[in-house]
């Protein structure tokens, strides 16, 4: 007769076995689909589409709120932020959000998006909670991509005309400092650690690297294609590694963060413009709008190892739990 | 116009301000409680033409906004001062004694050549309305660049679009004896050659017949040509003289440098500042002028420019430009022409005719994958500037 500490034990072998499995569950993909109206969702675990989301018109950013419950997609044409509960998928609110929202970032803790008004030079400040614009803030000419600080405590938005990138304090809620970067600058990102970011600059073909302390450009990393057209910027967990998206030549950069350098591109499909990576950083997602399809790059070996048919021009791409 | 007495050499006497600044390429700054400013003063020659007049006015107004948008954020600020020329190139020259850091200018008949005697007089000098080959070959100046196309790009827009994608390889000219007619003709023998075409000198049996001449020229030879029986889009030209003909008459595929109808590239966005400040499109002429004022306001902020040889200076170096066209604008080196896409704009269909819309539309940009392909090769040019 089995002993019945052995049978605790294996009890609780087995509970902890589900638990793991559980916790360590593929997170899910959105992808907003600009010609669509849609967002698709992709199961990391198979990178296969398991639903499509009637969202709004003209989608473009998207993000997540940090407990993954919640999906939210600027609609250009609609001139609000549509919030989508990830469980149901259904749209169940819409934020005004000034005209023309394109893009925005989810604070850490989840309780503001930040929104950049092209149209209005301005980037607005909501409440997740009650859609409420608490600040609206002057920034550079023609502002696109936002990026938050991993603690939360600054802003980045970057502007199209005037080249800079307008870094907001999120506590006084205000422009602190201007810094001026490549040229047609469309998105940043920040390093984990909080002390770089990097910036794409479209026309300049370049990536500006940011002390974040300093309010500098401590180099310029130029990417050796005809063209390039970066866009999208994302940087993998561990902060050794950053990934551009290149419009033009339809590859995605490998920059080494701590050589700062350009180390390897990795063609995708066609027009590559917004990137997301999981949290474990095992997986990078590149949206190809022309050739309507998302790449899956893995990130250890730097290949692409599937292409996944989404909806009508993709553009942005935000990773859930 | 009494030179401004603030004004020393090309740049105000410095005053104190906040913030730190760096040169040679970027510079951060917290927000400044005072409005302490270097202010630089750009030269503006507006043709006697009271249109032309109104759209170099209002691109060079837009493109002084976006400028001062940057320059304002690192302490600068543009601003501009207009003289109109009297056809003795004397309006140019006036700025720059004055003290303009540049001159922008060149539109209007003989404006190429008048402004630049503001260069031989040793002024920087921006070209946004002549097309004259001459200009970028023979009468070259190493401070003149030149943002408005060439004749030989206009024309090698039209080829590679006509010869090389729509196979129409038989050429004639039709010329009216003016001095741009017998660029516009020079061009198109060459550009056609190269292209594998021929230019032959039966109108009737032609592919395409190329209007060689003035713009006060193409509205006649376009009527005359379509009430011969020739179909609109058989019939070619440079520039937008063949945009404003009457809409009953409106023919011919037109190669320019810039559309009100463009959207790609935030070309939505500027076309749309444009219009909401003026309620009017903007034209080629008014894209020029906004080019030409950003271009020196960027020279400003990233490298310090404050007299006419670090303008020149910051232009050789190629920078890249966003000219809302989707590549990085920069000029040559051998004649200091802005490379560029250009589009070609044909008749639109007449259902699609609107008040507002104008009765072309783009039908197609030329030029992205090479821009050199557009306009005089380095081989070819006949441009030596002096040392």
């Amino acid at each position: 007769m089995t002993p019945d500490w052995v049978r605790v034990a294996l009890l609780s072998l087995a509970l902890l076995g589900a638990v793991a499995t559980s916790g360590a569950a593929e997170p899910l993909v959105y992808v907003s689909n600009e010609r669509g109206n849609s967002v698709t969702v992709i199961d990391a675990a198979t990178d296969k589409v398991v639903a499509s989301i009637p969202v709004g018109n003209r989608p473009r950013g998207i993000g997540v709120s940090p407990d993954g419950r919640t999906i939210y997609v600027a609609l250009g044409n609609d001139n609000v932020i549509a919030v989508v509960d990830a469980a149901s998928r259904v749209v169940k609110a819409r934020f005004a959000a000034g005209t023309d929202p394109e893009t925005f970032a989810v604070s850490p803790d989840g309780t503001r998006l930040y929104v950049s008004n092209e149209d209005a030079n301005t980037a607005s400040v909501l409440d997740t909670k009650t859609g409420k614009v608490l600040a609206t803030i002057p920034v550079g000419r023609e502002p696109e991509g936002v990026a938050v600080s991993p603690d939360g405590r600054l802003v980045y938005v970057t502007a199209e005309t005037t080249h800079t990138i307008s870094v907001i304090d999120t506590s006084a809620l205000k422009t602190v400092a201007t810094i001026l970067v490549g040229s047609r600058p469309r998105e940043s990102a920040f390093t984990p650690d909080g002390q770089r970011a990097f910036a794409t600059a479209e026309i300049g073909g370049a990536v500006s690297v940011i002390d974040v302390a300093k309010n500098a450009v401590v180099a310029t990393l130029k990417l050796d294609r005809p063209a390039p057209k970066p866009k999208g910027v994302v940087v993998h967990p561990s902060g050794k590694w950053a990934y551009v998206a290149n419009g033009g030549s339809n590859d995605v950069a490998v920059i080494d963060v701590g050589a700062l350098r350009i180390a390897d591109f990795i063609p995708v499909g066609i027009r590559p413009w917004g990137l997301g990576i999981t949290r474990d950083g095992k997986k990078l997602y590149v949206a190809n709008g022309v050739s309507e399809s998302v790449s899956v790059i893995d990130t250890a070996s730097q290949k692409v190892v599937a292409t996944i048919p989404v909806g009508k021009a993709p553009w942005g791409i935000a990773v859930g739990r | 116009m009494a030179p401004d007495p603030r004004v020393t050499g090309h740049r105000v006497e410095r005053r104190a301000f906040l913030g730190s600044l760096a040169a040679a390429g970027w510079a951060s700054l917290a927000p400044r409680a005072a409005h302490a400013e270097d202010v630089f003063t750009v030269g503006v020659v507006l043709p006697a033409d009271a249109e032309k007049a109104t759209e170099l006015s209002r691109g060079a107004a837009l493109g002084l906004d976006d400028a001062n948008a940057l320059a304002t954020l690192f302490g600068k600020r543009l601003r501009l001062e207009t003289e109109t020329e009297r056809g003795d190139g004397q309006a140019g020259r006036a700025l720059a004694r004055a003290g303009a850091l540049a001159v922008v200018g060149g539109v209007g008949p003989g404006g190429g050549e008048a402004l630049l005697q503001a260069a031989t007089d040793g002024a920087t000098v921006l070209n946004v309305g002549a097309p004259d080959d001459r200009l970028r070959n023979e009468r070259c100046d190493r401070r003149a660049f030149h943002v408005t196309p060439s004749v030989s790009m206009y024309v090698d827009a039209l080829t590679q679009l006509l010869i090389e994608q729509r196979k129409l390889t038989r050429w004639a000219v039709a010329g009216d004896g003016s001095p741009r007619g017998a660029e516009i003709e020079a061009a198109a023998r060459r550009s056609v050659a190269r292209r594998g075409g021929t230019v032959i000198g039966d109108t009737v049996a032609a592919d395409i017949l190329l209007l060689a001449v003035d713009d006060r020229g193409a509205e006649a030879v376009v009527a005359r040509g379509i009430a011969e029986g020739r179909r609109p889009d058989r019939i070619a030209g440079v520039g937008e003289a063949g945009l404003r003909l009457p809409v009953e008459r409106a023919g011919g595929l037109w190669a320019m440098g810039w559309h009100h109808e463009l959207e790609r590239f935030s070309a939505r966005e500027l076309n749309g500042r444009f219009r909401r400040r003026w309620s009017a499109p903007m034209s080629e002429t008014s894209w020029a002028a906004w080019a030409a004022l950003k271009l020196v306001g960027e020279a400003v902020v990233r490298a310090g420019a404050g007299d006419g040889a670090a303008l020149v200076a910051f232009m050789e170096s190629a920078p890249p430009f966003d000219g809302h066209k989707g590549d990085a604008l920069t000029f040559r080196k051998w004649d200091h022409q802005l490379r560029q896409p250009l589009y070609v704009a044909g008749p639109r269909k007449r259902e699609d005719i609107g008040g507002q819309l104008g009765p072309f539309a783009v039908l197609a940009d030329v030029g992205g994958k090479n821009l050199d392909a557009l306009g005089t090769a380095t081989a070819e040019s006949r441009c030596r500037f002096a040392p």
